[in-house]
């Protein structure tokens, strides 16, 4: 599954730990979601969707991770 | 105190297993064997309160080593028998688990014992290796 998480964080000026502040989970699971390497859950994608004020179908895409 | 991390909760569970562990084994007999109960009981409490601390991709981390590598380790562990039946080691390894179940009394365990208590350490001690190599992997993978 692909994403956008690097590019929306960067927008909004946040580091890999500020977001992962804001989804109270660990900044490698954070860094593991935005390579492609680890597919949330989806509670937690809402969460992710809810923390940039965007739906989920606008933050993550079918495919592989570049 | 909920707010401990998953890594602190983590941490208190295996050094209060170990201590309790430690302190049964110099204390042996009946009391032994309650703190060795007692121990098992901690490690549990605590590994369950760091489990529900614990974010999901860590879950998985956690979920995939013990059914992967518990099985390998499992495996493994049954594999390298033939290394732990050789007299040498085995004499050895029986005579410190011997020592250890001795009564306070000194008087020696039962025969077959130290025997039985080294084949359930060493398929425990086969998956928890088998464990921590999975986990190791798997956050390496996940980079």
């Amino acid at each position: 599954m692909k994403n956008r998480i690097r590019v929306l964080r960067a927008e909004k000026g946040w580091t890999q730990a500020d977001l992962a502040k804001l989804l109270d989970v660990s900044r490698n699971s954070v860094n593991a979601i935005e390579n492609g390497k680890y597919d949330p859950s989806l509670p937690l994608a809402f969460r992710i969707a809810d923390v940039f004020g965007m739906k989920i179908e606008e933050i993550f895409q079918k495919g592989d991770q570049k | 105190m909920s707010r401990l991390s998953a890594r602190s909760w983590r941490l208190a569970a295996a050094l209060g297993f170990w201590a309790l562990v430690a302190i049964a084994i110099v204390t042996r007999g009946t009391a032994g064997l309650v703190l060795a109960y007692a121990a098992f009981i901690w490690l549990a409490a605590f590994s369950l309160l760091a489990w529900k601390r614990q974010d999901e991709f860590e879950r998985a981390a956690q979920k995939f080593s013990w059914v992967f590598g518990g099985l390998f380790g499992l495996l493994g562990s049954l594999a390298l028998l033939p290394v732990l039946l050789q007299p040498g080691v085995l004499d050895t390894l029986t005579g410190w688990i011997g020592e250890a179940l001795r009564a306070p009394d000194g008087s020696p365990p039962a025969p077959a014992a130290p025997a039985f208590l080294l084949g359930a350490i060493w398929i425990a001690l086969g998956q928890l290796v088998g464990f921590l190599v999975c986990w190791v992997g798997w956050h390496i993978a996940k980079r």
